[in-house]
This record gives structure tokens, sequence and C-alpha cells, in this order.
């Protein structure tokens, strides 16, 4: 089935009642999940890290061939700062409505007297000059926070990561605490990023680099978030603690290198943390969502991934109905893996022995099925299965139940959240990039200046990525459509690169993609 | 019937549709089947190179442009500038050597394409080791850019101690610059000079040929419409002049024009006739039966109007200049003299239209008297002899007439002053004619806000991913007159290249540190920082600029962060800007002390 050998997974615990099947997980990890979004996986990934880095083990976790990371971390809670940002809607209008700074203190402070996390917030008044000030400061962390499609319980809005002061749980919103841990949005994608990460070649270099530039206490920012906190913060029971890591199939593979060099090559460049994290956020989900395929392919032995780029055009190009087709290829490729997975049960010695068995062979599937996929049908429902095919097919037909609630919508959602795919309506789903897309992939790929066709090819090696003549004909050997369409494709990539200012075109024969961030030669 | 070999000849360098590598030996054929004398543009290039060669020790010097741009002439010239003899370069080795009389020798390989995998490897460690300091003598190399780093990759593929060098010779390609500081290397890029004077004199050099005397006796002389365009082109007519701005222009904007396009455009002015469907090029026969007209106007030839329109704009000359909308902008003071100025303004119009009998007056008369008379028919022709009018006035529109600017018929209405501002940084002289407004122009972009600042910059933050339309809090304040400790930003031209830049200058700084942020200023940057002084909204001139400033901006706040760290003293200092409505700046302060960690 899978060529790459994997870890055991022994260390998670999945007694509980939310792991009721364990098929997905097998193959991707525990677990991607449709309601976190690329960006919240990067929140999630550097409250692990932080956690991590303070015990000076960030990406320096063990393992080995046998032996899964046993990770635990903490985060932090924050009640009071997330209460004041996501909140607090008396505080613009006490402003505008009261004039003395007096008045407007007391005015707010007895708004928010009574709040539900039991917190007096007159500690504010020795912080700031007065009361506009704290205004101007929430404000800005209001207005710069990240920025996310759904409407969200407060408690799981996030300000955006200046530095490491800035990190916190998601939180269910339950009681003075603000609850517990909640695994919607914080769904373990930032742990298996940071398992990824782990295992990568150059996990040390990942490290540092994301100390110096992502999580900077220094940073002012940062220190501004610091303004809000209360007397006594940081004390053990303010945090949500000793959350154990998820878990990571696979020991090595080509992915893990793809994001950390991803992950080094922008970090390395001239700009401050805070402008780097949006291409880093799309980069990662590229790599996700290349890695779905991968280990998708792995399992159903299906050849070579491409992703076939439609460069916007003012015409409907053949090139948009094979990305058409790609996207939607790719988008059932996970239900291809785990009905594999579930078809190969029936090939395994172990399963004819189980069917063939004189006693009770119902009961005898039944445990093979839980031993391989954890899965077990209450009571009532092990009794209707009147032969072991009836129990496969009803597993079957739970797996594909609950595939289709959440992990099948994962790479549509999160390729279209990059940047990669775009939807239109009486069109359809493909892939077509956006231009901050476009910018982050210059970011991680151009080290100062490259030739055009170069980093066409560049993206092709390192992505699979399909736009113009010659990778169409590396991956199709005979091209599906014409060639000029994708020579015009093309050449519509470097018009729009032109127009955003990443691409030179010098002569006839010579077009140059330019970092505009890149680092001095040494 | 009379006819003029010259002309038949010239044709060749026309938009004719033909094949690019044959261009050459066509024009070879048929200059001598015309039996013309030939039309040779000066090597612009030759002293430098001649001087390269000749400084002493081993060293590479390398010409590269795009095809038709004069390498091989250059190598040619040079060749028998150092004494090699014109019978050993007529054999056409690949690679040929000459005595530099100091015991060394030019060794000069005048195409690299003409080199097979084979002999390239074997010239490329040759050229290597010049570079690095071996061995004695000076190579002279002559490629196409593409070429050229194709060639070098390849070389540099297969050992990664070669990437250095590559990579080099590919930025100083991309970077424009002339000279190496870690090799004993040079650059000249034929296709990257500041074509206008080349125009100026090719121009010259075709409409002075000495074989236009064939045109005696032919008797249609008198209105030949090729003839009166020879005259738009004399020697120190405003119309050439104002081709040379734009060719100039163009090539500040990254749009160069190399010779090959240059003489088409010339010949296409001459030749041009527009409308009849067969030939967009007049011969001698079809010339003689048709009179000078809005049809072949020289000034319609010079945007290439009588090429189809479906391919008009893979001519690179065309492109170039279509890019500036010349007629497609206007002013009011200009259209009103072209529709009421023979009423209202009668001096003016007499120099400006009726002093052309042939496209100016002629041209326009009808379809404005239609105009003017409520005749609504007639519109569409009537717009279409107002844009030929502006075009035309553009080329010709000079000081007499001080109150129309030419270049407001075009999209980059402070073209002019662009110029003007190019000129003053290229002589050393401070540009503080425009610096206010440049400025003015960098703070709106940096700020998001109506700012009216112009002796500071304002590098201002906005938070989150720093990519919002307003950014309010002040970074790193940056003084536009020279400064002895702080950085500051400042204009000038940069040594070996073609255009002005803005930069920031450290005067801490030690020598050899990069600077904290530079940009090139092309005419599209001068041009949108003009506009958006005047109140246009930063993102709708040109989203390019408005890309490029920003991440300017970005990189020099990360660059100065880097030098002035927040004091570590417990407090956080914000300084927060806002716009009175004065357009004046008035900056918040906030400070805060911040928590020590539990």
């Amino acid at each position: 089935m899978t060529d790459a050998p994997t870890l055991p997974s022994s260390h998670i615990d999945k007694s509980g009642s939310n792991i009721k099947l364990w098929l997905e997980e097998a193959i991707w990890g525990h677990r991607l999940y449709d309601d976190q979004t690329p960006w919240l996986a990067m929140l999630e990934f550097l409250n692990v890290f932080r956690s991590r880095m303070a015990l000076g083990k960030a990406l320096r976790e063990e393992y080995g061939p046998e032996r899964h990371e046993d990770i635990v971390y903490d985060m932090e809670r924050m009640r009071a700062v997330r209460y004041l940002v996501f909140n607090n809607p008396y505080m613009r209008q006490v402003e505008q409505s009261v004039v003395s700074d007096g008045e407007r203190w007391k005015r707010w402070l007895e708004h928010v007297g009574d709040n539900a996390l039991k917190v007096d917030f007159g500690y504010l008044k020795k912080r700031f000059n007065d009361f506009s000030e704290l205004c101007r400061v929430v404000e800005f962390f209001q207005e710069t926070a990240v920025q996310v499609q759904t409407n969200k319980r407060w408690t799981s809005r996030f300000i955006f990561p200046y530095g490491p002061d800035c990190l916190y749980a998601d939180l269910d919103g339950v009681g003075e605490m603000l609850g517990s841990n909640d695994r919607r949005f914080f769904a373990r994608g930032g742990e298996i990023l940071y398992l990824m990460m782990n295992r990568s070649t150059r996990a040390a270099a990942v490290a540092d680099a994301i100390r110096g530039k992502l999580l900077d206490g220094t940073n002012r920012w940062n220190r501004l978030v610091k303004v809000l906190l209360r007397d006594g913060h940081g004390q053990q029971r303010e945090q949500v603690s000793s959350v154990k890591a998820g878990y990571l199939p696979c020991i090595g593979l080509a992915d893990y290198d793809r994001l950390a060099d991803d992950w080094l090559a922008v970090l390395s460049l001239g700009l401050p943390g805070q402008g780097l994290v949006d291409p880093l956020v799309r980069l990662t989900g590229l790599s996700v969502v290349l890695y779905m395929l991968g280990r998708a392919r792995s399992v159903t032995g299906e050849s070579e991934g491409r992703l076939v780029l439609e460069i916007a055009a003012p015409r409907r190009s053949p090139i948009l109905d094979l990305s058409k087709d790609n996207f939607d290829s790719n988008r059932n490729a996970p239900l291809r893996a785990i009905e594999r997975r579930m078809l190969d049960v029936r090939g395994m010695q172990a399963w004819k022995d189980a069917v063939a068995d004189k006693h009770d062979p119902k009961q005898a599937t039944l445990k093979i099925l839980a031993a391989e996929f954890h899965w077990n049908p209450p009571q009532a429902d092990a009794a209707q299965f009147a032969t072991p095919a009836a129990a496969l097919s009803a597993m079957e037909e739970a797996a594909r139940k609950r595939h289709g609630q959440h992990f099948a919508k994962v790479l549509p959602n999160w390729s279209r959240a990059i940047g990669l795919a775009t939807a239109r309506r009486s069109v359809g789903t493909w892939y077509s990039p956006s231009d901050p897309l476009i910018k982050a992939l210059v970011m991680a790929n151009v080290p100062r200046q490259e030739e055009f066709n170069i980093f066409l090819a560049k993206l092709f090696d390192r992505y699979g990525i399909v736009i113009g003549v010659t990778e169409a004909e590396r991956s199709f050997g005979s091209l599906p459509v014409d060639a000029q369409a994708f020579r015009d494709n093309a050449e519509r990539l470097e018009h729009r690169m032109r127009a955003l200012g990443l691409v030179r075109r010098l002569s006839d024969d010579c077009a140059y993609v330019i970092n505009p961030f890149a680092g001095e030669p040494q | 019937m009379h006819k003029n070999p010259l002309v038949d000849f010239l044709r060749h360098y026309g938009p004719i549709p033909a094949q690019d590598n044959m261009y050459d030996e066509r024009i070879h054929e048929a200059r001598e089947r015309a039996g013309v004398a030939p039309i040779e543009a000066p090597p612009m290039r030759l002293g430098d190179v001649l001087g390269d060669l000749r400084a002493g020790g081993p060293r590479v010097v390398i010409l590269t442009g795009t095809a038709g741009d004069g390498k091989t002439f250059h190598c040619r010239r040079a060749f028998e500038e150092l004494g090699g003899d014109a019978v050993e370069w007529a054999k056409g080795l690949k690679l040929v050597a000459v005595p530099l009389g100091d015991g060394r020798s030019a060794v000069i390989a005048k195409d690299l394409s003409e080199f097979t995998a084979t002999e390239k490897e074997a010239l490329l460690p040759r050229l290597a080791a010049a570079a690095n300091g071996h061995g004695t003598d000076a190579f002279l190399l002559a490629a196409n850019d593409g070429q050229l780093v194709a060639s070098f990759r390849g070389w540099a593929a297969a050992d990664q101690a070669r990437q250095p060098l590559f990579r080099e010779i590919e930025a100083m390609l991309v970077e424009g610059r002339q000279k190496s500081d870690r090799w004993r290397l040079s650059m000249y890029n034929l296709s990257r000079e500041m074509h206008g004077a080349l125009f100026d004199t090719l121009a010259g050099l075709i409409v002075n040929h000495p074989d236009w005397k064939h045109c005696c006796g032919c008797p249609a002389k008198d209105r030949c419409p090729i003839l009166v365009n020879r005259d738009r082109l004399a020697d120190g007519s405003l119309f050439r002049e104002r081709l040379a701005q734009v060719i100039d222009l163009a090539g500040a904007n990254d749009h160069h024009l190399p010779i090959r396009h240059l003489l088409m455009l010339v010949v296409n002015i001459l030749l041009g006739v527009a409308g009849d469907g067969k030939s967009p090029l007049l011969n001698c026969k079809r010339s003689q039966r048709i009179e000078p007209k809005e049809a072949t106007s020289p000034y319609s030839n010079a945007l290439g109007l009588n090429v189809p329109e479906r391919v008009r704009f893979q001519y690179q000359a065309f492109a170039a200049i279509d890019a500036f909308g010349i007629g497609k902008e206007t002013s009011n003071v200009i259209d009103d003299l072209l529709v009421y100025g023979h009423i209202e303004r009668k001096e003016d119009y007499a120099k400006a239209v009726s002093a052309d009998p042939l496209f100016g007056e002629a041209a326009h008369r009808h379809s404005r008297a239609a105009y003017l008379a409520g005749d609504r028919s007639g519109t569409p022709d009537f717009l279409k002899s107002l844009e030929a009018q502006r075009q035309r006035l553009f080329f010709t529109l000079g000081a007499d007439l001080g109150g129309l600017d030419p270049w407001h018929l075009t999209v980059f209405r402070h073209a002019g002053e662009y110029l003007e501002f190019c000129a003053s940084l290229r002589e050393g002289r401070p540009p503080d004619k425009w610096t206010p407004r440049l400025v003015r122009g960098l703070n709106r972009t940096f700020t998001g806000m109506m700012l009216d600042v112009h002796a500071d910059v304002l590098l201002c933050s906005a938070g989150g991913d720093g990519r919002s339309r307003v950014a309010r809090f002040l970074s790193h304040t940056l003084s536009v007159s020279r400064q002895r400790r702080a950085p500051y930003l400042s204009f000038d031209w940069a040594v070996g290249k073609a255009t002005p830049r803005m930069v920031v200058i450290d005067p801490m700084a030690r020598p050899g540190e990069p600077s904290p942020g530079e940009i090139p200023l092309r005419l599209t940057h001068f041009e949108y920082l003009m506009r958006v002084s005047s109140g246009s909204l930063p993102a709708s001139f040109s989203r390019q600029c408005f890309e490029d400033f920003h991440d300017f901006k970005l990189k020099v706040i990360d660059r100065l962060d880097a030098l002035f760290k927040d004091a570590d003293d417990g407090f956080i200092r914000l300084e927060a800007v806002e716009a009175e409505a004065s357009g004046a700046a008035r900056t918040k302060e906030f400070s805060f002390r911040v928590p020590t960690d539990d």
C-alpha cells in the first residue's frame, strides 16, 4: 500500500468518542480538518512552536524509526486582551458620548465591570495617559486582526501574530476562564505542520529563522500587547496546559523538506517579519495541498500529479477546462485513497480467514475492522449486520459519509484560501493563481533574479505546477491541448508579473523574474 | 517610369513581414543589387571597448544586446582599430586574435551563437580564467543576451565553483551594470543605450543619403509624398527632435529599441501609406500616382497607423510609441485651439494648423466645419481627424506656442519635466525644482493620506501584514536634504545606468555596505508621483508603481529598523500621523510603560 515508512500512532488516545474511525488519520495524520483554515493552522503552529521554544526544544523533538515524537505543549489564554479587542463594544461609544477623561474611565469600567471573566480592568488606568490612548491601541489590534471569512464567536478571533506574546489558544467561550481548548479551529493542523518541520532535514535552521524573524519578543507591536496584559498574567492557571500533539504518519517525505526550504527562503528576505506571515501561510497551504495529493497517490498507486494553472484571460481558454478537470480529479483523490484502503482489506489474509471462520465470522471480521480502522459500531448496529460483507459495507458507508462531512472539504477550501484556486458561478472551480500567491512563489523561489523560463521550470520541479508549454510537455507527454494555448498562458503570466513589478523583459529572448525583497549578494 | 533604387532598398528595412534571422542577408543582398551605399551607424561603445581591451592585464569585455544592434559591427571596428587586417576579418573566423602591442593579444569572438557546444566548452574556461586574472590576453565576446546567459548557465551547471561568475554575469545583465567589482569583467548592453541620439543619427544618414540624387528628373518630384516626408525629417526639425525624446523616454521606461527597430521607424515614416490594402509602404510607382495627403502623413506613420492593427504592435517601435498614447490624451487648451481656434485664436491657429498646408488645415477643415454646423453624422470622422491633428501637434508644437505643452497630448503629461529632471541629475545639479512634488507624492503613497508634506519623507507602517491602504504609524522620518549623521533621501543618476534613481543614503555606513534602499525612477514612476502629488489616488494610475513604491517602503523600514532599534528602556513609543485640514501632518505621540514579566 504505502511506500513511505510510517510511525506507530499508539500515543494517540483513540478511546474518546471523537475518533469513530481511524482512516484518513492513518494516511495523512491526526489531523487536517476543514474548519481550520491555513491561517488558523499557522496560528496553531506558532503556539506549539513558542511553547516548545521556551523549553529549548523547538523543532528538536526526538523521534525514531519506531517512535513517534512525544510532544506536550501549553498555550496562553490571554483573556483580558482578547476581551478588550474583540468583546468590547462600549469602548468607542463611551469615547464618543462622554467628554471628560475621568468620566470616560468611570463609565466604561462600569460597563465592563460585571464581565463574565471576573477581570477587573482598573489596571488599565495606570497604563495609559488617557482613555483615548487605550482606544487607539485597542483599535490598532482590531484593525489588524487576522481576517477570517466565517462569523466566529469572539473567543475564536485572533490578533495579528506580531510576536510570541500575541499568541493564544482557541477557546469555546464557556465560563470565567473562557472555556477549554476547542478542537474546531485549532484542529491540530498546526501540530501537523510542526511535526513536518521537525522531520525536515533543515529543522534546526528553520527554528532559528522563526525565532529571529517571527517570534522576536522585542518587536514593538508585540511589546504593545503586553501593555494590555493584567498584572499577574503568566500564572500557570491562566494557561491551557499539557496539550498532547497529534500524529504524522510518514517519517521522511520530500514534502517536509519543501515546506522547510520555502520557510527558510522567505524568512531570509529583507522584510519585517509581519510582512512575511501572509506569504508563508500561502506557501504552507500549497505544501499541505501537495502533501495530501501525494499521500493519496501513494495509496492508490496513481501516477505523478500536477497542478495545471490557468492565468486569467479575457476569453475562456482551453487551459481553463483542462485546469477544471485537474482540480476535480485532485479534489476526489483523498476519497479514492480511502476507498482503496478499505478495498485492500478484502485482500488481506487475516480478513479471508475471518470470513471463513467457523464459529462467528461476523465477530471475527468486526475484530479485524476494529484493529485496522478502529471501527466499533454500537452493539445494536452490529447485530443488524447479516454477513461480514454487510458489515464492511456499513463501514464503507460510514467512512464515506464522515469523509464528505469534513475531510473532503479540506483540499478545495485550502486551495481557494491560499489563492491557488478560483471559483466562478456557471464555470465552477479551477486552478488560477491570485496576485499574492504569485508574489509568494517568487519570494520563495527566486534568490535575486531568475530567467523566466527557468522560474517556470522550478515551479514545476518543486510543486508540479504546469503553466507553459515546456512543463506541459514534461508533465503530459503528449499535449492534451494546443501548444499555443500553453504559450499564451505563460505570456499572460509574464504580463501579469510585469504589472506586479516582478518581471523585466530585457529583449525578445530574455525576461527575468526579480525578487523585490532579495538580500544583497554576499 | 522613373525609379530611385534607394527607395526600393529602404523598403527592406520597413515593417514588411519577413524572417528575422534572414534580416542581415536580406539587407546585404538588397543593397548590393540596388548598388546603394551602405547605412552604417557609428559604433557608440567603441571607445569604451578599446579602452578596456588596452587597459592592461587579462580581462573580459562582453558586448551584449539583441539581434541587429551592432555587436558584430563593433567587433569588426575594434579589430580594425587595434590594427587587425581586413582580409583576416573577411575570412569569417569564429575567433580572431590581434596583438595589443605590449605582448598581449586581444581575442575576439564576434558571435557566441556561431560556436558549437564543444567549442563553447573550450572557450568559456578561457574567459573565466581571464576574468579571474589569469593569463595576459584580453577577450572581447559578443552575444545576444539570451544566448549569453544560456551558455554560461550551461557551463556553470557542470561545476558549483563556476556558479558565482555566471550569477555575476546574470546580475550585471539584469541590473544594467557595466563593471564588475569582483572580476576583471565589463559588459556593454547595446540594446540598453539611450537611443534618441542614435535615432537622430540614423535618420540623418537616411535623409541625407547621397542616392536621393537619383530622384532628379522624376516628373512627380514636386508632389512626391516620399520627398515631402523626407523634408519633414530634415536635420534640426522639431519632428525629429521630439521623436528622439520619445525614444529616450521609452528607454527610460524599459522599452528599448535597438538599431534595427529604429531603422524600421525611420523608413516607415518616410514611406508609410495607410488604407490601401496592398502594402503599408510606398514605392516609386505608387508614389507617382498619389498626392501627399492624410494617408501618407509622416506623423501618422510615426505611430504605425499605416500598418494593420492586428500586426502593428508586433513591431516594438510602434508598441513603445503607443505606450505614450499620443493623441489619445489632450488638454482643453489644445482641443479648443483645434475646434475653435480658427475663430477665436487666429494667430496661434495660424502657427499651429494653417502653417501646415498638407497635413494641417487641409486635412482638418471639412470635418470640423460639418461638426461646427451641427451635423452629427460626421462625428466619427471628426474625432479621427481631431486625433490625427493632436498627433501632428505633438510632433510639431514648438516654443513659439508657449502655452501649449506637447506632452499634455500623451499619457505622460510630465514627460517634459522628466527630461529636464534627468538632464539636471546627469549634469550633477540638485533637482530642487521637482523634489517637493516627488516627496509629496511619496508621502501620500506611503501613508495613504492626503498630506501636503514635502520636506521630509514619512515612512509609515500599517501594522498587520503591511498591505493596507492607510499606514499611520511613523517608523522613520527621512529628510530630503543632505544630512551628516541621519539617513536621508536623495535623487541621483546611478553610475553606469540609464535611469535616475531614488536612494536612501546612510552617511554613517561603512564603505561598500549596500544602501538601506533604492529604486530606479523610470518615467512611469516619475509620472506616478507627480500625479499623486496633484491629487490622483495612489492605486489608480499605475498598479506596478504602487507595488514598487510599497515594496521599497517595506524594505527601507526593515533596514532602518535593524539600524535603529527601539530603546530597551521599558517604554514603547509610537507616533501616529494624522492629516490636518491644511494637509500638514500632525503626529501624536504615545508612550507606554511595558510591564515587566512576572
